[in-house]
């Protein structure tokens, strides 16, 4: 059976900036869920791993968090995109499509196309 | 950006004690119960559901520790943490360890401070000048091994005028001036100095000006500076002082300006006046080349080095010397830094002590490394828990040199304290050996050193011994229970390796303090040709312009000695210059008969001119002749005496009465009448030289030294000693009084001073070490308490116990020992110049050193040896 993906940090770190980006204010619980959705189950993240990240983004200042009532009324930390946060996304992003089409040519490339 | 905000926000958590554990906690709370209720709804059984959202959410306690570390600075709170830990350790639970290795420590730190504050005063601290190490001294010299010498006059002013490396060159003698007021004449201590003097150490006036270029001629030098202090005591101050006209030396000068107080150190320090060199046209004639009465101070052109100014004067003075053989021939010059002419006598004498503190310090932290070790081990059990519980090693050795850097700090604290008391004793000793003592004091370079030393022997000997502690297996350790742990090898041989430096550092010195102790014996059992007790000697020197004429010098000196003779206690009075123990004269000789050779080429001979009473109150020994009387005065028959050495050397075997000598004014020749034993006048040490006496009535001169032998007490004598010369001129000042003991006992006072500190310190050292061998040793003995209670069962003698530890503790101290007999060899040699007729591998005393420190050690290994052997076999077996 195929090992399922370690997540890195830094992955990690954009990966909750996209999902706050996209669903607005979420706990961590929430993040967590939705991470694990959108990669379909070929990715396993210890969930407890997620709050220190949570933690040092906030510390850097790309999100910001807050008490609030989740949805069944439970106290709730939630964590919203800052607007540091949000060029910070972009930058992130461009750097990672950047990194993913240099090394998507190069697979691409045949040893004849080199000759 | 964003990283420096993070850091920001950490540094302020830790700083603020602001804590996420409370958040985290109940985030973790929500997000189980969350994920729970999740599962609930999937159909798991609710037990089942929190389990299954626990183990998604994976190990708390990493995600905790990563939250934490995220969140502040856990390296410094681990810092905290193992600091009060670590203070909780040493001073709760192990204070007597604590106080041990802190005084042991603050022994070894603070004798280092103190030591090493006296060489930062003494040899390292620039001199008070602008750029102080671009002023050099040039002195002549004659063949290498002689001592150098003043430099004569016609020779500085050919090096003023050919020599280019320096901007300036000066020169300046001694020139006490007699100093004529209202009241009891004073004598001002004073120099003479060319123009530019004041240029090469280029100090401003506080008021006035200094010299100019024109006032350094004969005729118009009737200027004079004072310094602040001066005219502070004579005038109570500067005001008005511009102008004013002092009476010096019965002549009148006129006062230029005023120079600031504590100028002059390393030249000409605490003076009261300067005044115009102003060579007369005989004192600069060539016939005066051989004459070295002046001291030059230089300052360096600017990118010129002292070994290209060497350089440039050595080859001057190869050229005067071929142009004026004469005088010049073998003369030859060099260039010092001024600072380190003057401390150059006192450097190897530092550094030496400095070695031995070193030592002693080296000693004192063996045996902590030792305590630290025999520490550790009994606290296995503690690292073996800490380790099961995930420390790592790494975090082991750093708990643990927390604790040994806390005590090195500690000890270091204690130390400065130890060396500001030691360096007030040190400081009562030392003005009489050390010049700059004015210097010595614990400043911020004292203290950072300290402060380093303190760092850096934690660090060295508190590494050791953690490294072998935290290796810990943690299950042989925790499985072995109750049992002691057996002494692991490599620590066993740390432990022997630290008994054989102690040894061997301890013999050095203990050697060293040997050898500088008989050879202080040796010096004390010399005779120095003259007995010290019951004699004073008063110096003052006659104005010039007073007493011109050599009749007027001897018609003093005999009007002063009719009165001190009438004086009631006086047994015998004289008068002489030079006197021994102050700067003398040296001169060639020649004898008559002998084959001419240039001047160059003869003998030198020191010389003395004295009045008759001399040798009887000095207690010289005549060895043959007669000493000189009454009747030999200035119209009278030259006459001269000679001492054994010089006669020994020129005559042989041969009676040298009624031969003739002619010194310094060769052609003057004198009948010896007499021959007397040596007399050590050029220091204790000295010994050897030739030495020729004139009677004073027929070579008289100014400065006058007054020799008194009473029988009743000398001190007591001195207010109508000075008396009588203010009878017969009341402007005539007496500035120096001196006995012959204490004039004696300075020339001990350096061999005093080092032998008394290093016997201090090889005791210190001899103690510590003593207590370090015992300590390894009892050690030793007791981790094998088990091992005697088995050889005893099964039939070991308690004799053979006893040969067992002592040979163990024998054999360490005879390595140390040899290895200690070694170093003493090589360490000898940096003694031999502080030695008095004493070789640096005298054997008695190394022989005798080695047998009392090996009698000691093997004594310290003897008493666990001894407890070991008596132990009951059935305790020790039931106590495993």
């Amino acid at each position: 059976m195929k090992q399922k993906k370690d997540v890195q940090q830094g992955t990690l770190a954009l990966m909750i900036l996209k999902t706050l980006d996209v669903m607005g204010p979420l706990h961590g619980y929430g993040v967590a869920r939705r991470i694990e959705q959108i990669s379909g189950d070929l990715l396993t993240v210890n969930q407890g791993t997620l709050y220190p990240v949570l933690l040092r983004l906030e510390q850097e200042g790309a999100i910001a968090s807050d008490w609030g009532p989740s949805e069944n009324n439970r106290r709730a930390r939630f964590y919203r995109l800052t607007r540091a946060g949000h060029k910070l996304l972009a930058t992130e992003k461009r750097d990672w499509e950047q990194t993913a089409a240099i090394i998507a040519r190069f697979f691409d490339v045949n040893a004849e196309d080199l000759a | 950006m964003r990283s420096l905000r993070r850091l920001f926000k950490r540094i302020s958590n830790f700083a603020t004690r602001r804590r996420h554990d409370e958040r985290l906690r109940e985030e973790i709370e929500s997000h189980l119960a969350a994920q729970t209720e999740e599962n609930l709804r999937a159909g798991v059984a609710p037990l089942e559901a929190r389990r299954q959202a626990a183990l998604k959410f994976g190990t708390m306690q990493a995600v905790r520790e990563d939250y934490r570390a995220e969140g502040g600075l856990s390296f410094l709170e681990d810092l905290f943490i193992d600091f009060r830990y670590a203070v909780r350790q040493l001073v709760k639970k192990s204070r007597g360890f604590t106080t041990v290795v802190i005084l042991t420590l603050a022994l070894g730190i603070g004798a280092c401070t103190a030591i090493f504050s006296v060489i930062n005063g003494v040899l390292l601290r620039p001199l008070n000048y602008p750029a102080p190490d671009r002023v050099v001294t040039i002195k002549e010299t004659q063949l290498p091994g002689l001592p150098d010498v003043y430099a004569s006059v016609p020779n500085f002013l050919d090096w003023q005028q050919q020599a280019k490396s320096f901007s300036h060159i000066a020169a300046f003698v001694g020139a006490p001036l007699n100093f004529t007021n209202a009241g009891e004449p004073q004598q001002l201590r004073a120099i003479k100095v060319t123009a530019h003097f004041f240029d090469v150490l280029q100090v401003q006036p506080t008021i006035g000006r200094t010299f100019n270029p024109e006032e350094d001629t004969p005729g118009k030098h009737h200027v004079v500076l004072l310094t602040e202090p001066a005219c502070e005591r004579l005038f109570g101050g500067t005001s008005g002082i511009l102008g004013r006209q002092l009476k010096l030396n019965d002549e009148m000068y006129t006062v230029v300006g005023v120079i600031p107080a504590g100028f002059g150190y390393g030249v000409a320090p605490n003076m009261d006046a300067f005044i115009p060199m102003a060579f007369r046209p005989d004192e600069t004639t060539n016939q005066n080349r051989g004459m070295h009465k002046v001291i030059t101070v230089a300052r360096l052109r600017p990118g010129v080095s002292v070994a290209e100014a060497d350089a440039e004067l050595k080859l001057i003075a190869a050229q005067l010397a071929a142009q004026y053989p004469e005088t010049n021939k073998g003369w030859s010059a060099f260039v010092m830094p001024l600072l380190d002419y003057w401390v150059q006598d006192v450097r190897l004498l530092l550094y030496t002590l400095l070695g031995a503190v070193g030592f002693v310090l080296l000693i004192a932290c063996a045996n902590v490394a030792n305590l630290l070790l025999a520490r550790a081990i009994s606290r296995h059990r503690e690292f073996s828990v800490r380790a099961a519980l995930g420390a790592t090693r790494g975090r082991l050795v750093r708990q643990l040199m927390t604790e040994t850097l806390l005590l090195a700090l500690a000890g270091g604290a204690a130390g400065v304290l130890l060396a500001h008391w030691s360096l007030q004793g040190l400081l009562v000793l030392a003005p009489a050996v050390l010049p700059r003592t004015f210097e010595i004091r614990l400043d911020g370079t004292v203290l950072a050193v300290c402060l380093a030393l303190s760092v850096s022997t934690g660090l060295l000997f508190g590494l050791a011994p953690a490294w072998l502690a935290s290796r810990v297996d943690i299950t042989s350790a925790l499985k072995a229970g109750a049992r002691g742990t057996t002494e692991n090898r490599s620590r066993g041989r740390l432990r022997g390796l630290l008994v054989i430096i102690q040894v061997a550092l301890a013999l050095t010195l203990l050697a060293g303090a040997g050898l500088l102790t008989r050879s202080f014996a040796r010096l004390t059992r010399v005779d120095p040709g003259f007995t010290p007790g019951g004699a004073v000697v008063l110096r003052f020197t006659l104005p010039e312009k007073k007493y011109p004429q050599p009749e007027q010098q001897v018609a003093f000196a005999d009007k002063l000695l009719e009165r001190v003779r009438a004086l009631p206690g006086v047994e015998r009075a004289a008068v002489a210059q030079p006197f021994p123990f102050f700067p003398g004269w040296t001169f060639p000789f020649n004898l008559e008969g002998r084959p001419p050779v240039p001047e160059s080429e003869l003998p030198n001979s020191s010389y003395y001119a004295v009045t008759p009473d001399y040798f009887p109150a000095l207690g010289a020994r005549l060895v043959r002749g007669r000493v000189f009387s009454a009747e030999d005065g200035p119209d009278a028959p030259r006459v001269a005496i000679i001492n054994e050495t010089l006669a020994r050397r020129c005559f042989g075997d041969q009676n040298p009465l009624g031969k003739r000598i002619a010194i310094n004014e060769l052609e003057k020749w004198r009948e010896i009448v007499g021959v007397v034993a040596n007399i050590r006048a050029g220091g204790i040490k000295q010994r050897g030289d030739n030495q020729v006496y004139e009677p004073f009535a027929q070579n008289p001169h100014r400065t006058l030294n007054l020799l008194v032998r009473s029988g009743e007490s000398t001190a007591a004598l001195v207010p109508s000693l000075r008396a009588a010369v203010y009878s017969i001129d009341k402007d005539q000042p007496v500035p120096h009084v001196r006995t012959l003991d204490t004039l004696l006992d300075d020339h001990m006072a350096t061999p005093r001073f080092a032998v008394l500190l290093l016997a201090i310190l090889s005791s210190a050292a001899l103690v510590i070490a003593s207590v370090g061998i015992y300590g390894v040793t009892a050690y030793t003995a007791v981790q094998r308490t088990g091992e005697f209670g088995i050889r005893m069962a099964i039939g070991a003698q308690r004799r053979d116990v006893l040969r067992l530890v002592l040979r163990q503790g024998a054999k360490l101290v005879l390595i140390g020992l040899l290895a200690g007999l070694i170093s003493t060899l090589v360490a000898g040699r940096v003694l031999t110049s502080m030695l008095f007729e004493t070789s640096p591998y005298d054997p008695i005393t190394l022989a005798t050193i080695t047998i009392v420190l090996g009698g000691i050690a093997v004594l310290a290994c003897l008493l666990p040896a001894y407890r070991a052997a008596k132990i009951n076999p059935i305790e020790a077996l039931r106590a495993e």
